[in-house]
């Protein structure tokens, strides 16, 4: 079905803009390792949290829903669970970033 | 009738504002600004004079809606449609937000590749007088 004409320009710009997101994703995924490093080395438990909710709604903007799951239970978390958490988070974020879901 | 060619955002978060100025410049090829505070809006707003905002709830100092409320008193302002953009996505509380008079809500995760295209709606519907 031919888009509507009011969708015809946005549709023009789809592969192009489909193109230039990969880019900024795969600039995001480059640098999980230093997140990881920022969330490992926070001063304390209001900087981790911070970086962990930063993570986590980066992560759900880049379509990494798996990523973005472990940001928000390491957040949410202490304690034991908190470690854990942590442990999950560090798999993922020091992945090849082609496995990063 | 006017067309939607000025969109502003609202966002804190760094990574997230960057997605919706990609999602809304380069997507959706709006004429974009892109703030991270309801502060640094609210004294920008009346030279953009944007078609639409969109704004996000949680935010320090000046959250969503009082950035929300802040705008509305200004007369450039009056009937350009606002959209809200949370991660809290229970009827409540979506109920809640427009109950301060937002528009629409978005609620995050958004799709970067559509968010342009889902905008539109708000402005077709949601123009009040004189915009």
């Amino acid at each position: 079905m031919a888009p509507a004409p009011d969708d015809a320009p946005m549709a023009s710009l789809l592969p192009a803009a489909a193109a230039a997101f990969a880019a900024l994703r795969a600039q995001f995924l480059a640098g999980l390792p230093r997140r990881w490093a920022e969330i490992a080395d926070a001063a304390d438990d209001t900087e981790r949290r911070g970086a962990l909710h930063q993570l986590a709604g980066a992560a759900g903007g880049y379509g990494c829903a798996q990523l973005g799951e472990a940001a928000r239970r390491a957040e949410q978390a202490a304690g034991e669970e908190l470690v854990t958490a942590l442990a999950g988070l560090q798999r993922l974020l020091t992945a090849p970033t082609a496995t990063v879901r | 009738m006017s067309e939607l060619r000025r969109a502003m955002c609202v966002e804190d978060d760094d990574d997230i504002r960057l997605i919706i100025e990609f999602s809304l410049a380069t997507v959706g090829g709006y004429e974009v600004l892109a703030c991270a505070s309801g502060r640094s809006a609210l004294a920008q707003v009346e030279a953009f004079r944007p078609d639409l905002v969109l704004l996000d709830v949680m935010m320090p100092d000046l959250s969503g809606p009082q950035t929300l409320a802040a705008l509305r008193q200004l007369p450039a302002m009056q009937g350009v449609p606002v959209v809200f953009m949370t991660a809290k996505a229970l009827p409540d509380e979506l109920e809640d937000l427009l109950q301060h008079g937002a528009t629409g809500v978005i609620v995050k995760p958004f799709d970067p590749m559509t968010l342009a295209q889902d905008i539109r709606p708000y402005w077709e519907h949601g123009r009040g007088p004189g915009a």
